[in-house]
């Protein structure tokens, strides 16, 4: 699952959640697979970016290419000790850590 | 050194002590006065402003950095005042000048330049999470956000001795500060920090937040405000912007997360809209002006 920027969008992909207009209204519902035709309604009802499933199920991978594996298990390792307090299965710490260690990733060597 | 080791201050002996100390800006009561006065004008309350130079020159730069967003150049206070509105104005005053307040600790003991990224960086979530929730007067939050953490201000500055014992105990333990603080003290910094703003006699709709930022369910009339506080708190340590490095998250409060009725979703946007306000406004308030 990943919020994907309109630019980085590709026909195939899948909604894991509804795509809504600036005053809710829907647009496309989840689990709808993309055509192009989708991409042209989004840009001209100013949707900036949406949820789709990357289609890899290992959650630490960050959608940008531009880290190592490397540098992923090293904030990995760096942040789990700040995190030991919570339960990482809770949805919300999940979604917080895996955002912190992509975010610390692209800055440790 | 032992007797106070031994002996740690009781809450309102401690309020008691730190009202010597130090106190609320000077300004706040006569800016509160002047808003509040029915008869008062914008540039009456400008004026007030305008007397401290720092503060001014910050607000300004504060108006027109993107945070706030508005095209046209904001170049005096009472403009400000107008398009920002005169609570939101007195609340970012508040917070810019109570960072002058507290500013004898020592650096060994509380680097003040981590505590202030801390604090901003709460004031900023919060204000995103209400932004996102339409609240009304989003800066309020934000006054609400920076001061959280006050109660550990005060704290070192009164009792240095023992916040320096306290901080170590929770580097061994590895533990969360607020509980060290418990045990030794009876009441932790939070607590701290709410009282002494109920002292100054600022709103309880702060103080509350303040008070009950690791325990929101203990709110009792702004629980929405302390569940806001309560999060933003735990997205500052959860991206390693604690008060000082290597503090864990605090235990996050799950009712207080569904409060906010907030997606998952729209977690990402938020939080990267934050973090290039947090260094844009680290930088107008703690750079001279």
């Amino acid at each position: 699952m990943a919020q994907l920027t309109l630019d980085k969008l590709e026909p195939g992909m899948r909604l894991t959640a509804d795509v809504c207009d600036k005053k809710g209204r829907l647009l496309l519902a989840r689990g709808c697979e993309l055509e192009s035709r989708h991409l042209i309604i989004f840009r001209t009802w100013g949707i900036s970016s949406v949820e789709v499933s990357s289609g890899e199920t290992q959650m630490d991978l960050p959608e940008a290419g531009d880290v190592s594996v490397a540098q992923i298990v090293r904030a990995r390792q760096q942040l789990l000790p700040l995190y030991r307090h919570n339960k990482l299965e809770d949805p919300l710490i999940a979604a917080l850590f895996k955002l912190a260690v992509t975010r610390k990733a692209k800055h440790v060597r | 050194m032992f007797v106070e080791k031994n002996r740690p201050l009781s809450l309102n002996e401690l309020l008691r002590k730190t009202s010597t100390i130090c106190s609320l800006p000077l300004f706040y009561d006569r800016l509160n006065e002047a808003i509040n006065h029915p008869r008062s004008s914008l540039a009456d309350i400008g004026k007030i402003i305008s007397e401290d130079q720092g503060l001014s020159t910050r607000l300004l730069r504060l108006a027109n950095s993107p945070i706030f967003g508005y095209h046209a150049r904001i170049d005096s206070i009472t403009r400000a005042l107008t398009l920002i509105g005169t609570q939101q104005l007195r609340d970012l005053a508040l917070s810019i000048s109570i960072m002058g307040t507290f500013k004898d600790i020592p650096e060994d003991l509380l680097s003040m330049q981590s505590f202030w990224k801390h604090s901003i960086a709460c004031g900023i979530f919060s204000r995103n999470l209400a932004m996102l929730r339409r609240e009304v007067n989003p800066e309020r939050f934000f006054l609400a956000g920076m001061l959280h953490d006050l109660g550990l201000l005060v704290i070192a500055t009164v009792m240095p001795q023992l916040s320096k014992t306290l901080l170590q105990e929770r580097q061994d333990q590895q533990q969360l500060l607020s509980l060290v603080e418990q045990q030794t003290l009876g009441y932790d910094h939070a607590t701290v920090g709410g009282a002494l703003l109920e002292m100054w006699k600022i709103p309880l709709n702060l103080s509350e937040p303040v008070a009950c930022h690791h325990n929101p369910d203990a709110a009792l009339k702004y629980a929405l405000e302390a569940a806001i506080i309560h999060i933003a708190d735990i997205f500052c340590h959860a991206f390693e912007l604690g008060a000082a490095p290597g503090w864990p998250v605090p235990i996050l409060n799950k009712p207080a997360w569904q409060r906010l009725d907030i997606r998952l979703a729209q977690l990402e946007p938020l939080l990267d809209q934050s973090f290039e306000q947090i260094d844009e406004t680290l930088a107008i308030l703690t750079e001279a002006p």
